[in-house]
């Protein structure tokens, strides 16, 4: 009989581990047995904005110029046959506000050496250019070109806009850009023997680059 | 508890801060940029050019003479009358509005004694007998003169066109004008002309 009650006792010891073990089974399990629920909006978009730009040229076909003085012939530099009136167009589109530079890119000039005299005062800066707006306002002297080659864009030379006399041409976001430029070129006559210039060829580029990072005020 | 919970929140607070920092920076060099470069737009200079010819005069041992001013075929039918071709060519010119000029330089050289039994005190004859004229294109005379205002070089063309098709021919007559009068001292002299073109670009103003 003593055993019986001995034994029953370890069965008692035994359920209650079993039950404390199950018991806490169950509360470990029950960390993970949690309720949840998700819920998925509607898909948001966000667009970036574009930003396009081109630049045409087109000029008055005029070969074979000679010197000239530029002070002579400024008045008639749309008409005047030895003056080169390149017309460069700016267009572009933009979704964001930002605003453009215009560069004049530096071209190599080598010059004539057949046939020249010791004394002759021909140089590569007696070509010039000068830069105005459309409607004729001058945004720039007349300049002379180096005769170095510069890469195109931003090593170039920039062409000055009339608004806040600055070096940029702000633009709207979805307002169309289109703006006229015109550059002229000529030799500028030095009043002695420049034939060091006869028969020199070279050309000019353009290079536009805009940004939607607005300049400081 | 309550401390793991605030170190919890601090951290998250650092985090979204720095993320918040991070972004406003990042703000300052994120933008967008487009770039276009032209077609080439050609400059080109032209070029001037000219070339001369002279050919001798055919003439040799001429006396004095008469000049027609009537019949032009007389005088370059007469073998007393010396004759030089001058030929003015722009070839390879291309630049507008180029002129060019041409100077003559003349010279006679005399013989130091004419020995023909008349003294020298009567014999006559100088330079300023010795008479050039000048013919463009075989049309009229565009400029004469002697040869004593030639010494040192005269212009006689002054501001002729020139192009790339100019050719251009110059007729020049040189001879003894007769005075009716001894002109020994141009006996066995030797004439000889030089012709010297130049061309160039004026400058050119409004006008």
């Amino acid at each position: 009989m003593k055993g019986y009650e001995q034994r029953n006792s370890g069965n008692k010891i035994l359920l209650a581990v079993i039950g404390a073990t199950t018991f806490l089974t169950a509360m470990v399990g029950a960390t993970f047995a949690y309720f949840s629920a998700t819920h998925t909006s509607e898909k948001q978009e966000i667009t970036t904005a574009t930003a396009s730009l081109n630049v045409t040229t087109t000029n008055n076909n005029v070969k074979d110029i000679r010197p000239i003085v530029w002070n002579d012939v400024e008045k008639e530099k749309d008409t005047n046959k030895e003056v080169v009136k390149i017309e460069v167009i700016v267009t572009g589109n933009s979704t964001a506000d930002g605003q453009y530079s215009l560069y004049l890119n530096e071209p190599e000039i080598t010059l004539n050496e057949i046939n020249v005299s010791d004394n002759d005062d021909g140089s590569v800066d007696d070509f010039k250019w000068s830069a105005y707006t459309k409607e004729g306002t001058k945004l720039k002297d007349p300049t002379s070109f180096t005769g170095k080659k510069t890469k195109e864009g931003s090593t170039g030379v920039l062409i000055p806009n009339s608004e806040h006399n600055s070096y940029t041409k702000k633009y709207n976001a979805n307002v169309p850009i289109n703006d006229t430029y015109y550059i002229y070129v000529w030799a500028e006559n030095s009043a002695k023997e420049q034939n060091k210039l006869q028969g020199v060829n070279f050309n000019v580029t353009f290079t536009a680059i805009s940004t939607t990072k607005l300049a400081d005020e | 508890m309550e401390d793991k919970k605030n170190s919890n929140s601090i951290l998250l607070t650092i985090i979204g801060v720095a993320t918040l920092l991070i972004a406003l920076v990042g703000a300052t060099f994120a933008y967008f940029s487009a770039t276009a470069t032209s077609a080439d737009q050609s400059i080109q200079v032209g070029k001037l050019n000219i070339t001369t010819s002279l050919e001798e005069a055919s003439q040799k041992d001429i006396i004095p003479t008469k000049w027609d001013d009537t019949t032009m075929d007389n005088n370059k039918n007469n073998d007393n009358i010396a004759k030089f071709t001058y030929k003015v060519m722009g070839t390879g010119t291309t630049v507008r509005d180029a002129v060019y000029d041409v100077k003559l330089t003349g010279a006679v050289i005399m013989q130091e004694t004419v020995n023909n039994g008349v003294t020298s005190s009567e014999q006559g004859g100088d330079k300023t007998q010795v008479i050039y004229k000048l013919v463009k294109n075989d049309q009229s005379v565009i400029a004469n003169g002697n040869y004593n205002d030639i010494i040192s070089g005269k212009e006689i063309v002054h501001n002729q066109s020139i192009t790339g098709e100019t050719n251009d021919t110059y007729t020049l007559y040189v001879y003894i004008e007769e005075n009716n009068q001894n002109q020994d001292k141009l006996q066995g002299a030797t004439v000889s002309a030089t012709l010297d073109a130049t061309a160039y670009t004026p400058r050119i103003t409004s006008e």
